[in-house]
């Protein structure tokens, strides 16, 4: 499985962090690649809308964009801060862990 | 007393087109029974999840908390609304007493405040870059003023109408810091964000790292981590992206240090000319959502003249590299 993760926006612009990351499950250690497998699935990644339906409003709100590949699936979606939903804000935050590494 | 007058002149302000915000916000007082110039304010908190508006933990009139981010919320909300009221006669966001909604605690570990189109949204920081984003009064007031920049003119949040947009929240939370330390044009430090990094950020030239500087943007941190401030301070350094908007927090840095140059040129307190002229701009039927730097700046020009500062704003906009000739205005539309 392979993940491409790009965050965006937010109160101020940060070269370092907004840079793009990709990750490939099968580079990652046995343990973290399934628990980043784990959290694909949780967030039902694959049937997400690929942006929201409605528009955006306000301002300063951090944007996000994931990409996933996997075997023969490939799906992408694109979303903010205010997007309420856990299991998704649970694989941002993993990612968003790595990029700063 | 005539500048006084002139703030509440409505000739400009009745002309606007566009959707007024406060219909979609629920109020807890009828705007009946409010009286111009108290504020109404409400903190809540989203408890560390990213559930808005969160649970109510501060309404108006009560004691400190003893919760740190919950009591500078409310403060630094209540001088912002002071700020707007007692120089611009500006009632809230929406000039009809909106009540002012803040959340703290948003998210885990979440390095950002935001405006959601209703509410002012504050996390906590990481603590290894950021600190929380209720720390800075400035950060807090910028917020609300994209409440009274959607309020005013709908500036598209993409490319040079978003950093103008921007950019007016950095001038009024600049203004609102600069009115709460009583400091002039020249004491003040021109620092978006001074504090919320942590000490781990790195500045530039011995002081410490900020978000942004309106007096020498891209001066604010060089942090390995963060990378550089890629703030341009000239057209002739105008950074062409897709990120950000379009470099909505980029090239803000260009009007910032208008502003900037403007307010030193008046001399004195800088709310009192400066952030008057761009304040009549913000409310300018002219200004339009798609508007870019040198229309901004041709309006600037025009509001100057009622403040016989025409001259202290050409000179500030040239030095970043835009003329705003007057007679380019077409006073048609």
């Amino acid at each position: 499985m392979k993940i491409y993760f790009k965050p965006e926006g937010g109160f101020g612009y940060f070269p370092g962090l907004n840079k793009p990351l990709e990750l490939n499950s099968e580079t990652l250690p046995l343990e973290e690649a399934s628990h980043l497998k784990q959290l694909v699935q949780e967030a039902s990644f694959f049937n997400l809308p690929n942006q929201p339906s409605q528009p955006v409003r306000g301002a300063d709100k951090k944007q996000y964009i994931i990409k996933v590949e996997d075997k023969e699936r490939e799906h992408w979606v694109q979303f903010t801060d205010t997007e309420v939903n856990p299991p998704l804000q649970k694989l941002v935050n993993y990612l968003n862990s790595k990029q700063k590494k | 007393m005539a500048l006084k007058a002139l703030v509440g002149d409505p000739t400009f302000r009745s002309l606007r087109l566009g959707p007024r915000l406060s219909s979609d916000v629920n109020r807890k007082i009828p705007s009946a029974f409010l009286v111009a110039g108290e504020k109404q304010r409400t903190i809540y908190s989203a408890n560390y999840t990213q559930n808005l508006p969160g649970t109510s933990v501060r309404t108006e009139g009560s004691p400190d908390s003893g919760d740190i981010a919950v009591d500078e919320a409310y403060h630094y909300l209540g001088a912002t609304y002071d700020f707007f009221w007692k120089v611009f006669n500006r009632n809230s966001i929406d000039d009809e007493g909106m009540p002012l909604n803040g959340t703290v605690h948003f998210g885990q570990d979440y390095a950002n405040a935001f405006w959601d189109g209703q509410r002012m949204v504050f996390g906590d920081g990481d603590n290894e870059l950021f600190n929380r984003f209720t720390i800075s009064i400035d950060v807090i007031a910028h917020e609300l003023t994209h409440g009274v920049t959607e309020d005013e003119t709908q500036l598209l949040y993409s490319s040079q109408s978003g950093a103008l947009n921007e950019s007016i929240s950095d001038v009024f939370g600049s203004l609102v810091k600069q009115y709460a330390l009583n400091q002039t044009a020249e004491e003040a430090d021109w620092l978006i964000g001074a504090g919320l990094f942590t000490d781990k950020v790195q500045g530039t030239n011995g002081r410490a790292a900020a978000l942004r500087s309106m007096k020498e943007p891209g001066t604010a941190y060089d942090d390995p981590v963060l990378g550089k401030d890629p703030q341009p301070g000239h057209m002739n350094d105008f950074v062409n992206t897709f990120e950000d908007n379009g470099g909505v927090h980029i090239n803000s840095g260009i009007p910032n240090r208008a502003f900037y140059f403007t307010a030193i040129n008046l001399g004195g307190y800088a709310w009192e000319k400066a952030g008057r002229i761009w304040y009549e701009t913000l409310r300018d039927s002219r200004l339009k959502p798609n508007a870019k730097f040198q229309r901004f700046a041709e309006l600037t020009l025009e509001n100057a003249k009622r403040f016989g500062a025409e001259e202290a704003v050409r000179n500030a906009w040239a030095q970043v590299g835009i003329l705003p000739y007057n007679e380019s205005i077409d006073y048609s539309i």
